[in-house]
């Protein structure tokens, strides 16, 4: 008795047990949003950026009130108990910046500058959070392709099968000539091979999709069909519609916005830096300031770093332009795309209809007991995939499109980027 | 040098009035409010547009910011509404509900709504303002049919 229970328990516990218990996970696509938004592990980070971001504020503010630094005033005592009067005022001034620092104007401008790089982190958290659901949205489109071209290409080999049969059967009996058989036998392993492919590529988006929701890497994830749109019922588009939502909207363009406007405190930084400068850092937004050669004191080389300063707000002010142009190229291309693919949709809709009335009758004919020559079966049979392979194609390639453009101008589920962004603003650690 | 200085404080210190100014900012308000309606019906809408529209919308939410931050700025605007009257303030400063309709819809093509984001949330942004009013303000634009 207790040998079969200590058998069963290992059985159970095997590895070989444990490794055939593969998760499926069934998931839509409303799903993919909140999971990239909640569970995507470079979202987080980001949001974890944007935290540190809204702490630094919270430290350039602290940085206004006195603080201890235990060698410093021991030194300073030093000067004051052993110095006389000089050396009591030479000490008392040494620290003067730990004691009183609200008394030197860039720790003011600091706090400035640390707001409005947190500003700029959010948008950065915006655009990052909308290229992961557009990027884990897309993959879900091309595997809801890929897994009907796979259906579709099943269902071809099948049909195809059945004419190999009969075709076969002929072979034997001479109805019809050995060469017909293996050429129709050639197609079918193309189609295997095609379908093996094909497997393999939807398994690798499977995993990517199941890391970008993140879910553990083993889980497979089975992507529920969607409603695809009344393709005959949408109209081209017109690209100057969309211009002025796309740069509005724009996070990237919005980033430049903060920077800019920090500009003017670095500045001002510079015009006051003879009544001390601070010793806090910028954080990693405000580094495009942080290599600059600006001269610490009032000196020769203050006017040199006060243009420094200027040039940099126009550096910054032509890389806005530059990527505002980017941002308008890039939406004209998939105006045009868009529109293209609607077009194409209605003439492909036409040739697989005459590809599949074409196949179909020569799979009639020779149900039939008619002879058909098997270059034109195989031809009928390939440019009937090939059609359809086009519609699935244009159909899928068209929501992506529409979703791209949905992430351009921050439309759909892109417009849930603000509640996204106000959950970050509210997180704690 | 002085009387420029003596300028500067003048222009700096009426900004600041009319900004703060119950009535100035209504009167803002309506002329931007004016402006979209005339620009509303000139579609499609471009750069001009868009901007014209944008502007009325960002000011209402910049006006829930400013009460939101300044109890004493609430106060006063609670004060000139009950002295204008809840259904005047509505008529002049607030969009009526089937001309934001009309917007949105001229907004939408192809189900992509093009106009800047504001404009979709005008209801939670007038929302907002209603709920920043004390009581009995807040009720009367409640029950008022302009305001609606």
């Amino acid at each position: 008795m207790k040998k079969t229970i200590l058998l069963a328990l290992i059985i159970c516990f095997s590895p070989l047990a444990q490794s055939q218990s593969v998760e499926t996970v069934e998931v839509s696509l409303n799903q993919v949003v909140g999971k990239v938004s909640n569970e995507n592990l470079t979202v987080y980070e980001s949001a974890l950026r944007v935290y540190q971001a809204k702490e630094s504020i919270t430290v350039a503010r602290m940085n206004l009130l006195p603080r201890l630094n235990l060698w410093k005033l021991a030194s300073a005592a030093v000067e004051i108990f052993a110095g006389g009067p000089v050396g009591a005022a030479a000490g008392a001034f040494s620290i003067v910046e730990d004691i009183a620092p609200f008394v030197v104007p860039a720790n003011w401008f600091r706090v400035s500058q640390a707001k409005l790089f947190y500003e700029a982190d959010l948008e950065g958290y915006r655009a990052l959070w909308g290229n992961e659901v557009l990027t884990a949205k897309s993959l879900y489109f091309h595997l809801l392709l890929d897994t009907s071209l796979l259906e579709h290409i099943r269902k071809s080999r099948e049909d195809l099968n059945e004419i190999y049969r009969i075709v076969k059967v002929r072979e034997t009996f001479g109805g019809a000539p050995q060469t017909v058989s293996q050429e129709i036998k050639q197609r079918l392993l193309a189609l295997d091979e095609d379908a093996r492919a094909i497997e393999v590529l939807i398994a690798e988006e499977e995993s990517l999709l199941g890391f970008m929701m993140g879910y553990e890497t083993g889980v497979r994830l089975k992507a529920k069909p969607i409603k695809l749109p009344d393709y005959d019922s949408l109209s081209q588009l017109n690209y100057e519609d969309f211009v002025f939502r796309a740069v509005d909207e724009s996070p990237e363009i919005r980033q430049f916005n903060h920077l800019i406007e920090a500009s003017q405190y670095v500045r001002r930084e510079v015009q006051y830096a003879f009544l001390g400068a601070s010793s806090l850092s910028r954080g990693l937004t405000g580094g495009v300031f942080d290599n600059l050669p600006l001269q610490s004191g009032l000196g020769f080389g203050t006017a040199a770093s006060l243009r420094i300063v200027r040039t940099q707000k126009e550096i910054l002010k032509v890389q806005q332009k530059a990527v505002k142009e980017t941002v308008k190229r890039h939406l004209k291309l998939l105006v045009n795309n868009y529109n293209l693919d609607l077009s194409n949709y209605r003439n492909i809709k036409q040739r697989v209809y005459l590809a599949s009335t074409s196949l179909n009758n020569m799979y009639n004919r020779i149900r039939l007991g008619e002879e058909v020559d098997s270059l034109a079966l195989i031809e009928a049979s390939r440019n009937y995939i090939e059609a359809d392979t086009s519609l699935f194609a244009v159909m899928y390639r068209f929501l992506s499109s529409e979703d791209k453009l949905s992430r351009m101008i921050f439309h759909g589920d892109y417009s849930q980027s603000r509640k996204a962004v106000e959950k970050v603003k509210g997180t704690h650690l | 040098m002085k009387i420029y200085l003596i300028l500067s404080i003048l222009v700096f210190s009426s900004n600041a009035l009319a900004q703060l100014n119950p009535s100035a900012r209504t009167e803002e308000l309506a002329t931007f409010r004016g402006d979209l309606e005339i620009k509303m019906d000139k579609t499609p809408y471009y750069g001009e547009e868009h901007t014209t529209i944008k502007k009325y919308f960002t000011e209402l939410q910049e006006l829930n910011e400013d009460l939101e931050n300044s109890r004493r700025y609430l106060r006063r605007f609670n004060d000139y509404i009950r002295d204008i009257g809840v259904e005047t303030f509505c008529n002049e400063a607030l969009l009526e509900k089937e001309k934001w309709t009309q917007l949105i819809k001229n907004c939408t093509k192809n189900n992509f709504f093009l106009c800047s984001e504001e404009v979709k949330l005008y209801p939670n942004i007038k929302g907002v303002l209603v709920n920043l009013l004390e009581e009995d303000v807040k009720k009367q634009m409640l029950g008022a049919n302009s305001c609606k």
